[in-house]
């Protein structure tokens, strides 16, 4: 098998983000009214070269969190007053299975990390950041972007198991 | 006055389609090097369509390719003429009758082998359209392999048909020169039920199955390495094009396809083939003479050694 860093045409070790850049640009290279490609391809190849695009990054995204294991995770206490959200130091820990979401939520609370830290961290908007903790299933997006997005943040946050956290995550969303 | 002979690099400008620019860009490349000091000879290997010799002012060649199709004899050398520009010489193509637009192979061996020892900088070819092997050979012989496209479906279509035939042309030799004929056969074979698609994956299933062959026909295909100009460009984004087809190259042949850079569509260019006088020196201020210049950089800053006798 193909390594997926070269299929995507990014160096070894890529960021998700910028994995993520290059797999929506091949895709948009490889669809089939694009004009640089349309009398290259015929309708198979085309289909097998988006297929490998695909696999590809889902790869990336889903090694992210194994690879990063065991960085340092953000530094703690950042001095500046949160303004929006409440301390719930005491509040309940959300079940991670059901509610992965919130588990997330609730373990960045707890270590006192603001959503602004991620996102600088993860490059994702805090907007982003937000719907993926508040499960707004029907903002997110699609699986393969969705699950490099929350191996990013679950790497910030120093949690061991990722891939499990984004299973639970991912069968939250509807069924096609 | 003697200088010393140095090797030259050949360029050779093909495309497939036929009014795409390969000869417009050939003169005015040429004239861009002859004003930078570069001494180049122009070939018109367009045979049978020649027009070089127009384009650049002159009537009636005199001397021809002509000749060393006919008489079977004679170099290169002897049937190169001046342009009137410093520095810029001409092979021209001109009264090539259709019929050796298609030269016995040994000839067309002798003329490539001596394309090698013309006494210049640079030799410049300007290919005729289509995929025929005669044109292939050209192309596939020189350093510099330039393919030109303009931003149409029909031109994009032709650019893929030539550049597939000419790498399949490649891949064939490379094949036979690493004699591992039987183990690319073998690998053929379990192409359809491999549901390989792309000659990339074939060159991938090659090297896993038999890492030998594998790595001979790999490092024989490295030197195949096309350049592409995207000519006649009307909207800025359609120069997007270039690295586009770059990108899909890589993906489809496992090919670096160096994209060189983009040329709009200028009436000064229409100007100067009526008034024959290439636009290079007419306008040499111009963004048409700009856009020549940076291409021309960047094949003059490329060293790799490509190509082969
Ligand atoms: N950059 C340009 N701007 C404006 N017109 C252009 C440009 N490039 C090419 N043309 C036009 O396209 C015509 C065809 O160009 P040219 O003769 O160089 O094509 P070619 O690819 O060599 O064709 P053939 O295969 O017939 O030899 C030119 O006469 C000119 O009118
Ligand atoms: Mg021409």
């Amino acid at each position: 098998m193909s390594d997926p860093f070269e299929t995507l045409g990014v160096k070894p070790g890529a960021s998700v983000l910028e994995a993520e850049r290059a797999y929506k640009s091949l895709k948009e290279l490889y669809s089939e009214d694009s004009l640089a490609t349309y009398s290259l391809l015929d309708p198979e190849q085309r289909r097998k070269l988006l297929d490998s695009l695909d696999l590809a990054f889902s790869r990336i995204a889903a090694s992210i969190g194994q690879r990063h294991k065991t960085t340092t995770a953000i530094p703690q206490a950042r001095v500046e007053p949160e303004i929006v959200e409440p301390k719930i130091e005491d509040a309940p820990m959300p079940d991670p299975e059901q509610h992965p979401g919130a588990y997330l939520r609730w373990l960045r609370q707890r270590a006192g990390i603001s959503l602004k830290d991620i996102s600088e961290r993860t490059k994702l908007s805090v907007a982003r950041l937000e719907d993926i903790e508040l499960e707004r299933l029907d903002r997110l997006p699609v699986p393969v972007y969705l699950q490099g997005y929350i191996a990013e943040y679950a790497r910030c946050l120093k949690i061991d198991e990722p891939r499990r956290l984004i299973d639970n995550y991912l069968k939250q969303l509807p069924r096609k | 006055m003697q200088h010393k002979q140095v090797k030259p690099r050949v360029w050779a400008i093909g495309g497939g389609k036929g009014g795409i620019g390969k000869s417009v860009i050939s003169i005015n490349l040429g004239v861009a090097l002859a004003r930078k000091g570069h001494r180049c000879v122009l070939v018109d290997a367009d045979l049978g369509g020649a027009n070089l010799h127009t384009m650049a002012g002159i009537p009636n060649p005199g001397k021809s390719l002509r000749e060393l199709f006919t008489k079977d004899a004679g170099n290169l050398s002897d049937v190169l003429i001046p342009t009137g520009i410093n520095n810029l010489g001409l092979i021209s193509g001109a009264h090539a009758l259709l019929d050796i637009a298609n030269p016995k192979h040994l000839l067309k061996q002798k003329i490539i082998r001596q394309l090698f020892t013309l006494d210049a900088d640079v030799v410049l070819l300007d290919l005729s359209a289509g995929s025929s092997f005669n044109v292939l050979d050209f192309f596939l012989a020189a350093h510099e392999p330039i393919t030109v496209v303009v931003p149409t479906p029909t031109s994009i279509e032709n650019a893929y048909h030539f550049l597939k035939a000419a790498f399949y042309r490649r891949l064939k030799t490379a094949i036979a020169e690493a004699e591992v004929g039987h183990l690319v056969d073998q690998a053929k074979e379990q192409k359809v039920a491999l549901g390989i698609r792309t000659p990339r994956e074939f060159l991938q299933h090659l090297a896993e199955t038999s890492p030998e062959a594998g790595a001979a026909v790999s490092e024989k295909m490295a030197v195949f390495r096309p350049k592409l100009i995207v000519n006649q460009v009307r909207r800025p984004e359609e120069i997007a094009l270039g690295t586009k087809m770059s990108t899909a190259c890589r993906g489809y042949f496992g090919v670096e396809m160096n994209f060189l850079g983009g040329i709009y569509n200028d009436d000064k260019v229409v100007l100067s083939i009526q008034t024959r006088k290439p636009a290079m020196k007419a306008y040499p201020q111009s963004s048409f003479a700009n856009e020549i210049n940076d291409i021309m950089a960047n094949l003059l800053a490329n060293k790799v050694e490509g190509g082969r006798v």
